[in-house]
């Protein structure tokens, strides 16, 4: 069975193009939408596995979107595209629970791999996605809370996350440490996987302190 | 000083309604000033301040510290209460009831009440400045000409006492008393009946809190303005005799001399209170005091030579005040009082030239239209000079302290200094005469106050175009910031999209798609940086460090770095900067073709640290020496120097085949933390 994905992109020509791709290899593009509200009614009844979603729609913000998709199905893997070097949107909507990140410039081979290894459940980081979220962990340190509430990378995390930061690859990385692919990969997913479970926590406990919970 | 002097442009608006209407101000503030005319109208009591004398200086025993603490009181009480100012005003005119009895009916009191109401005074001047500060955000014309006012109304009090020295107490002059009190009082009541919560504009603007240092600083001075006498009254002619090293004796025969000095002390302390009270109270204060002081032998004489001819004297005492609270009231206030002032001291050289130098002639010869032009001319001058300083002394809440007792004090000391020099060591000329003497001297000072005024006016200018010029340089950085989003919004949408497309597609197609691919790629990058740029946050002398780092990304170099800013010191910023534009062109020069290269920026807690790799050939250990020499790591090795000049390191890694890694780490200097 052909994994299902859906295209969000206010950009037609954008839009055409992915959709022509993802077609081409092997997909099976269930929709092409052009705004958020319309991606979150759409993908209620279409079900995809894989959205590949603009972080810049003209309606909703990616943070809104990602939210609704993910509340819809909460093993959709949504995997942001953008043009722009919007360092806190990207950073945002990973922290919501997006799987990856990559730039529009990223080539066909590129995004056709990301988007496979979006299906397999990798994250997909671009360096700069691998910087804000070093960036980001590093901030969380610096604000004073009790220690166990604040997400830490361990030292193996933090220098793997480095290393992607640097440009290396996965393999280069994995030569590197003299560990196998696997590891690197799930050093990359744990870094990702605290930093959304500590947003759904903070979010949680804002609802609990404003007694949103109880509606 | 330079921060001191900047001029607020516009002011909240004084609150209506809370003081029931404009008029009932202007009409309290003129109230006021009726206590202060009457208060220089007689001098028959200690109740009245001696205002063409110094303070003489005496020894306080017993009650009599009470006579110098009244008005130290009253000027704390009334520099805090500016607010209240209506109560203060009340308080003054009901001062000045008991002395009308005793002129009345005669009625004696104990001389603690006597010292009491000797507070009148420095509160009445305090309320009408109070009430003029109040006015200044609303009518500035009539807060400027009610300030002109505070000294107009004194002089006209001069003139309505005759002279001072010597005349005694008419009835005709009990008469204008019991009118100054009652109807001062009536024009109380509609701002006391409707003034329930206060005048906040009077308080010196709503800006700054009630209690700040710049509201508080103004108190202080003011105090310790009038505090000067207590240890000037302690200084006795033995103890002062000893301080300038002379004989006591020498010092009681050259009783000018000691004057004088008293006199520059009490300047030079005041001006340095008034210096603490702000660079504009000090300009100000000295030159209402100037005027203060140049005014006595004019008026002395004016009034000399006219005494008995009535109306004409009271008449034109009150012209020169309405022309002097016109001249105040209105825009052209700077230069009409300048011009006044010069005027008033040509009219002054004249009659001394045309009197061959004996302008007593005047008075001893009844000259009534000299006598009348110069009493016009002087009372106009002063009034218009002292009005003029009021819009630049209420827009900071300074109104009434350098006004009020600060010029006050000021004058006094001035006006020591100078009786010094027309005293004849003690054997005195007929006093009544002395101050005639200064004809010149008081049209000097004249002039040293309309060329005083004429730089306040200058200076304000200037402050105020500075403020309007910052006022538009602040909106054109924000019509510029609008501009940018409002383009940034479709280029987002639209062009680096397609630019993002072309790159992307053309890439597949080989050939020339190749090379407009990466045409494309450029030139979405250099956009980008163009929308994003700008917009740095700058803290003081610390920049974030990520603008001109993001600004280096291409489609070869790829910059990664945190969401927030990265703020470091920005000369540290210009030196990161640099360094890895050095190891970026190295890449270009020796990475070998087709080389990619990625800058990571992290914010540590005690530093930051930038990596610059390549993908690039890159070189042994062994070769690092002879790379060196060979100048491949030259600009790289001058990078590291200023690195570590300030206080970071460079670290260099690089193995065949694995490209090369460069390493700054910059510590955060301790006044730029986050």
């Amino acid at each position: 069975m052909r994994t299902r994905v859906m295209v969000v992109d206010d950009h037609p020509m954008w839009r055409d193009a992915v959709a022509r791709d993802l077609t081409e290899a092997g997909y099976e593009v269930v929709a092409a939408v052009g705004e958020g509200a319309q991606a979150v009614r759409v993908a209620r009844a279409t079900r995809p596995e894989v959205v590949v979603l603009d972080l810049q729609l003209p309606d909703l913000s990616g943070v809104e979107v990602i939210r609704e998709l993910l509340a819809i199905d909460p093993g959709v893997r949504v995997l942001m595209l953008s043009a722009s070097g919007e360092q806190q949107d990207v950073l945002d909507a990973v922290k919501v629970g997006a799987i990856g990140y990559l730039l529009k410039s990223a080539a066909r081979a590129e995004f056709l791999d990301a988007v496979a290894r979006s299906i397999a459940g990798d994250p997909v980081f671009t360096p700069g996605l691998a910087g804000l979220v070093l960036g980001e962990y590093r901030r969380l340190a610096a604000v004073p809370a009790p220690p166990t509430d604040t997400p830490r990378l361990t030292d193996r995390e933090t220098e793997v996350l480095r290393l992607v930061a640097k440009g290396l690859s996965y393999r280069q990385i994995a030569e590197r440490l003299v560990v196998s692919h696997r590891t690197v990969q799930n050093h990359v997913q744990n870094t990702l996987g605290k930093l959304q479970l500590h947003n759904r926590v903070e979010l949680a406990r804002y609802a609990i302190e404003q007694g949103l919970d109880r509606d | 000083m330079v921060s001191g002097m900047s001029e607020p442009i516009g002011r909240p608006a004084a609150e209506r309604g809370a003081l029931g209407g404009r008029l009932s101000v202007i009409l309290a503030g003129i109230s006021g000033c009726l206590f202060l005319t009457m208060s220089t109208s007689s001098s028959y009591t200690a109740t009245q301040p001696d205002f063409f004398d110094a303070v003489e200086r005496f020894q306080p025993y017993g009650v009599g510290w009470g006579l110098v603490a009244a008005p130290i009181v009253a000027t704390v009480v009334g520099l805090c209460a500016l607010r209240w100012w209506p109560y203060l005003l009340l308080l003054a005119g009901l001062l000045a009831v008991p002395p009308l009895l005793s002129e009345l009916a005669g009625v004696n009191y104990p001389i603690g009440v006597t010292i009491v109401c000797t507070a009148g005074y420095p509160l009445a001047i305090i309320g009408v400045l109070a009430c003029a500060q109040g006015l200044a955000g609303s009518a500035m014309g009539w807060a400027s000409a009610l300030t002109g006012l505070t000294l107009g109304a004194r002089l006209f009090g001069v003139g309505l006492g005759q002279v001072r020295w010597g005349a005694v107490l008419s009835d005709d002059l009990i008469r204008w008393h019991t009118v100054l009190v009652g109807v001062g009082l009536v024009g109380l009541v509609p701002v006391v009946w409707g003034h329930a919560r206060g005048d906040r504009a009077a308080a010196g603007g709503g800006a700054a809190g009630a209690w700040s240092w710049p509201r508080l600083r103004l108190i202080v001075a003011g105090t310790l303005a009038t505090c000067v006498v207590i240890p000037l009254s302690l200084l006795t002619t033995q103890r002062l005799a000893d301080l300038l090293g002379v004989t006591w004796s020498a010092l009681y025969r050259h009783g000018s001399a000691e004057m004088a000095v008293i006199g520059a002390i009490t300047l030079v302390v005041v001006g340095i209170l008034a210096a603490v009270a702000g660079p504009w109270s000090l300009t100000t204060a000295l030159t209402a005091a100037t005027i203060q002081v140049a005014v006595v032998a004019p008026v002395s004489l004016a009034v000399m030579a006219l005494v008995g001819s009535d109306p004409t004297r009271l008449l034109g005492a009150l012209a020169g005040v309405a022309l002097g609270m016109v001249a105040a009231g209105n825009r052209w206030r700077f230069p009409l009082a300048g011009a006044l002032a010069v005027s008033t001291a040509m009219i002054l050289f004249i009659a001394y030239v045309a009197t061959t130098g004996l302008p007593e002639k005047l008075a001893e010869q009844r000259s009534l239209i000299p006598a009348l032009l110069i009493l016009v001319a002087i009372t106009a001058a002063a009034t218009a000079v002292v009005g003029a300083t009021a819009p630049v002394l209420a827009t900071r809440g300074a109104l009434p302290a350098a006004l009020g007792p600060l010029a006050g004090i000021l004058a006094e000391g001035g006006l020591q200094t100078i009786e010094g020099t027309y005293r004849q060591g003690n054997l005195q000329e007929p006093v009544y005469h002395n101050p005639v003497y200064h004809t010149t001297t008081s049209a000097v000072l004249l002039l040293v106050a309309g060329a005083a005024i004429g730089g306040v006016g200058v200076a304000r200018q200037l402050a105020v175009r500075r403020a309007e010029r910052q006022h538009t340089e602040q909106i054109r950085r924000e019509a510029a910031a609008a501009e940018r989003e409002r383009l940034a919004r479709p280029i987002h949408d639209g062009v680096l999209q397609v630019l993002a497309l072309v790159q992307r597609q053309g890439s597949e197609l080989g050939g020339e798609g190749g090379k407009l691919a990466a045409l494309a790629g450029e030139q979405e990058v250099a956009l980008r940086s163009l929308l994003t740029g700008g917009t740095t946050t700058r803290r003081g002398a610390s920049e974030d460090l990520r603008t001109p780092l993001l600004a280096l990304a291409s489609p070869a170099i790829e910059v990664s770095a945190p969401a927030g800013p990265v703020v470091l010191a920005a000369l540290a910023v210009t030196e990161l900067t640099a360094a890895v534009r050095a190891a970026l062109d190295n890449v270009r020069q020796h990475a070998g073709p087709g080389a990619r290269a990625w800058v990571l920026v992290e914010d540590e807690q005690d530093g930051v640290r930038v990596t610059v790799r390549d993908d690039g050939v890159g070189f042994g250990p062994e070769r690092l020496d002879e790379a060196t020499e060979a100048g491949r790591l030259g600009v790289a090795q001058s990078m590291r120097g200023r690195i570590a000049d300030s206080g970071g390191t460079t670290t260099i890694h690089s193995n065949p085949g694995e490209g090369t890694e460069v390493e700054f780490w910059v510590p955060r200097k301790p006044p730029a933390g986050r």
